[in-house]
């Protein structure tokens, strides 16, 4: 849709000209479509601010004409942080805001901007402050931010530990569709550094946390960093069934062994290598070659090899304790290349799934562990209804006391009749799953949204309230929660 | 087939881009390596659109018809030196390199490219048979008229000067026969070689491509040799990786100099502890064209690390203390010439090559090394436009200083 130019003077009066585009071709390149979502539409108009004051006078231009705004981080959501529905508006790319402003190595956080991308970060902390990780999402491309990856409150490096990415985050700096800045947790307090998530009374930070962008633009960050130990190992057991999967590994998880827990089924391992066409899809074949039909990856983490050993004994003595009792798991013996494949952060190993069948979509949900093999089951036995490859990851929160599960839905975005069956397979395992209690991570706007929000229209009526509180002309995207 | 057809075949790879931004660092297999930039094109230009995940997703709108093949989409595929590293980065496969430059294709079929001065070298190849517009019976000037006139219709070797080194960075042709000679090679060279059509395969101008390629391979065949050496990275990885694509199988094995010299001390018949020292605390620059562009193509994880080994061991058996930069081997940072860039949009390029210079600076190198003319060109353009204090020298030259 056309921009009135007054509105393009007056941003390029804001930010530079050189910094604010309608360029067709250049609006074109910012779409983004799969690995989360398959809605996405293209924005009106790029804005590519630099720093706080810059974004809160475009948001009180946007405000006072009505005028949607999306903001995009790393914009590797897959589509999430372009805007959903027409017109498109302002797309706010905030990846020149990308300065890591303080690192507290005593109160251990790090403030960052939006456009701090994981592998910045995770260069600088090599660099500067090799003792100390930052928490990057543990499987995301290095292009992710460290931001966008805890608004979205992903699963970093450490989230078999430590939790979700959302419970390292210690405070916000937002800019809110009024103009107005407000900051979360101790950081609330003039003068007060961001050390403490609970701040002045009740917490704001969680609302924005997993909010998609629809209430305000986060400009600053402050999340926990954890020590980062030179002994690390990844321990892989393998198991016939994903019902010994699951019991096993809670049993070793309530002994809070791990880092990163994660694992899944033998498909994980073809789908990423090359073509459908070009290998086996019988696990014979994979097993020949050592694969198991079910793996759990345990990276454990040392402060002494003394530590490491200890965390590697406490595994064994559970994987005897359960041989000793019947169950049939073993050691997956992996090559060093492999070990070292999997210590890599920030690595690339999710990104090749595109090419089994050309594209994917990562599916999220969050159970209780115990949930963990039935959600397997369920999702095997419906990926290949549909007539998809059964791809599923599952992993640790925060040892065990959740699991995180996802089935990777590789198909054919050229194909409408492979998109009809993702979006159908998608709908059919939300009901189940939403029956079940479990709860979808990343919702999307056609189905996880819909559906979960008829379920709860209570919470969905507050949600409404708040963000009318914050956004009044509704000007910030509804992101994929429809708000 | 047409332009538009030959991109089409790529249309599975242009799909398959999920948009991880990947392929704009500098990030192959370490992680304590990671370097958040190393997509020129970008990084001078910003907007998404100049990084090749930007590109892949303009071209889905092409083909999905919600964006239209305009003057805008040209100039964007346009300005990129092609160096690769985009399809050096991205997991999925995708020949990112393949496809610019089908693209470039499109828009020259299109009336849409060349850039206007690269359309120009365009015409001046046609007419003179090189990019530079010199003459083609001066082609063979820069070598004294004593060797010129002794050189043999047939010989073993072939020396494929390629029109930088012919026309405008003569001392590395130089140092290259000074080498050949030393070593008592049977080489030769040809007054009617024409130019490689490196050039002009990277900005989509292939009118010429099949009959200037026929025409080399017809000019080295004739002289019986059995393998060709180059001096320039782009000819190199014309020759290798063009010539069979285009117009079918040769008779010859291609080696860049370098290889060629290091490959002589493999079989033993050069013993590199006879070198002369060099005294010089340096760093290397991989050229694209002689780096990840052959890499790519190789499936051998080991044969790539062997690769890139190459010339890092002759700086070793220089006596040369090499201080690495940061991006390097396969995530190298790019000259900045390639791609037509050079000619297309010399600002670019230069700037792009300053960046390499500071980087190679902060190693506290004394010189910087390569081994490709056309980077040569860039590199000392930028080092003068910085005043820099950092020499530039080939590797050959080296070589010839310590060959005796
Ligand atoms: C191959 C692959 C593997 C992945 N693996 C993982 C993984 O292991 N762990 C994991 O957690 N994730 C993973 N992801 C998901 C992805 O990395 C994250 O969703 C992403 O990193 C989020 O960060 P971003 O900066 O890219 O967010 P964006 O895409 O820019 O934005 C995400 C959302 O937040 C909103 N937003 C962005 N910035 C702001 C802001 N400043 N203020 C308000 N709202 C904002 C956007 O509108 C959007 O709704 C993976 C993705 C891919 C492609
Ligand atoms: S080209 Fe490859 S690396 Fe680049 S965004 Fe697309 S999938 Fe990722
Ligand atoms: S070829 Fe090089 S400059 Fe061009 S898009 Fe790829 S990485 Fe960027």
């Amino acid at each position: 849709m056309p921009v009135d130019p007054k509105i393009i003077e007056a941003l390029e009066s804001i930010v530079g000209p050189e910094y604010v585009t309608t360029d067709e071709v250049i609006l074109a390149s910012y779409v983004s479509k799969g690995i989360m979502g398959l809605e996405a539409q293209r924005a009106d108009i790029v804005v590519r601010p630099k720093y706080v004051e810059e974004v809160r006078r475009i948001l009180m231009l946007a405000n006072e004409h009505k005028i949607p705004v999306t903001p995009v981080a790393g914009g590797l959501s897959g589509g999430y942080a372009c805007p959903t529905v027409k017109p498109g508006g302002i797309l706010l790319d905030l990846s020149r805001m990308n300065r890591i402003l303080e690192v507290d190595t005593d109160a251990r956080y790090v403030v960052v901007e939006p456009g701090v991308r994981c592998g910045q970060i995770w260069r600088f902390f090599r660099d500067n402050y090799p003792e100390w990780a930052p928490p990057i999402p543990d499987g995301a491309p290095p292009a992710a931010t460290v931001l966008g990856d805890a608004l979205e409150r992903g699963f970093s490096l450490v989230t078999s530990k430590y939790g979700p990415q959302a419970d390292l985050v210690l405070g916000l700096e937002v800019v809110l569709p009024t103009g107005d800045i407000l900051r979360t947790g101790s950081w609330a307090l003039p003068g007060a550094k961001p050390f403490y998530r609970w701040g002045l009374g009740p917490d704001f930070t969680g609302l924005f946390l997993g909010s998609q962008g629809t209430l305000g633009v986060v400009t600053k960050m402050a999340i926990k960093i954890v020590p980062h130990p030179e002994h690390k190992d990844i321990v892989a057991l393998a198991f016939e069934d994903p019902e010994t999967m699951q019991k096993v590994t809670l049993r070793i998880l309530k002994k809070e062994v791990g880092v990163m827990v994660q694992g899944g089924n033998w498909w994980l391992v073809p789908t990423r290598m090359d073509h459908e066409s070009k290998l086996p899809h019988d696990y014979e074949f994979w097993k020949k070659r050592g694969v198991p039909k079910y793996f759990m990856n345990f990276e454990i983490w040392g402060i002494t090899k003394e530590h490491l050993e200890l965390e590697k004994k406490i595994i064994d003595e559970e994987v005897k304790a359960a041989k000793s009792k019947g169950e049939v798991v073993d050691y997956w013996k992996l090559h060093p290349r492999q070990v070292a494949s999997r210590l890599k952060k920030p690595n690339k190993i999710a990104i090749p799934y595109a090419k089994w069948r050309g594209a994917f979509l990562f599916i999220t949900w969050y159970l209780p562990w115990k949930g963990l093999a039935e959600f397997m089951k369920i999702c095997e036995q419906k990926m290949e209804e549909y007539g998809f490859a059964p791809v599923i990851w599952v992993a640790s929160i925060e040892h065990g006391r959740e699991c995180i599960g996802m089935p990777i839905v590789c198909f054919n975005n050229r194909d409408p009749d492979d998109i009809q069956r993702v979006i159908e397979f998608n709908r059919e395992t939300t009901e189940i799953f939403l029956d079940k209690g479990w709860i979808n991570y990343r919702p999307d706007a056609k189905i996880h949204a819909p559906a979960m929000y008829s379920r709860a229209q209570g919470y969905y009526y507050w949600l409404k309230k708040i963000k009318q509180l914050f956004d009044p002309n509704g000007i910030m995207h509804p992101g994929r929660l429809c708000l | 087939m047409s332009a538009l057809e030959e991109l089409k075949k790529y249309e599975e790879y242009i799909y398959r881009c999920i948009h991880c931004k990947t392929c704009r660092m500098a990030y192959t297999d370490d992680p304590e390596k990671i370097y958040p930039e190393n997509c020129p094109a970008g990084k001078k230009f910003e907007w998404e659109a100049f990084y090749n995940s930007g590109k892949m997703w303009i071209l889905k709108a092409i083909l999905e018809g919600e964006l239209d093949w305009n003057e805008r989409v040209a100039e964007i595929f346009y300005l990129c030196p092609t160096c690769g590293n985009c399809q050096q980065q991205c997991e999925n496969d995708i020949p990112t390199v393949e496809i610019i430059e089908a693209v470039r294709a499109v828009c020259v079929e299109k009336g849409l490219g060349p850039l206007p001065r690269q359309k120009m070298f365009g015409e001046l190849t046609a007419k003179y048979r090189n990019p530079y517009g010199e003459p083609h019976e001066k082609r063979l000037d820069w070598l004294p008229s004593d060797i010129r006139n002794s050189l043999p219709e047939k010989a073993d070797v072939y020396y494929f000067v390629g029109c930088t080194a012919s026309y405008r960075i003569q001392n590395v042709a130089l140092a290259t026969v000074s080498v050949l000679r030393k070593l008592g090679i049977n080489f030769t060279i040809s007054p009617d070689e024409w130019c490689c059509n490196s050039p002009l395969l990277r900005t989509g101008q292939l009118s010429l491509a099949k009959e200037y390629m026929q025409h080399n391979i017809d000019v080295i065949e004739k002289t019986g040799a059995s393998v060709v050496i180059t001096s320039c990275a782009g000819c190199y990885r014309t020759l290798k990786v063009d010539f069979p694509r285009f117009v079918g199988k040769y008779d010859f094995e291609v080696k860049h100099s370098v290889e060629f010299i290091y490959d002589l001390i493999q079989e033993g018949k050069l013993d590199p502890s006879k070198f002369k020292k060099i005294n010089l605390v340096a760093t290397y620059h991989d050229p694209c064209h002689y780096g990840r562009h052959i890499v790519l193509r190789m499936e051998d994880r080991k044969k790539k690390e062997e690769f890139f080994e190459v010339p890092r061991k002759i700086i070793e058996y220089l006596g040369i203390e090499l201080r690495e930069m940061r991006r390097i081997k396969a995530d190298s940072w790019c000259c900045g010439a390639g791609g037509g860039v050079k000619a297309g949009a010399p600002d670019f390029a230069l700037e792009t090559a300053m960046e390499r210079i500071k980087e190679a600076l902060e190693t506290g190198a004394q010189a910087l090394l390569s081994a490709c003319p056309f980077c040569y060109r860039n590199l000392t353009d930028a080092i003068k436009a910085m005043n820099a204090k950092l020499e530039f020298y080939d590797l050959i030259e080296l070589l010839d200083k310590a060959i005796q």
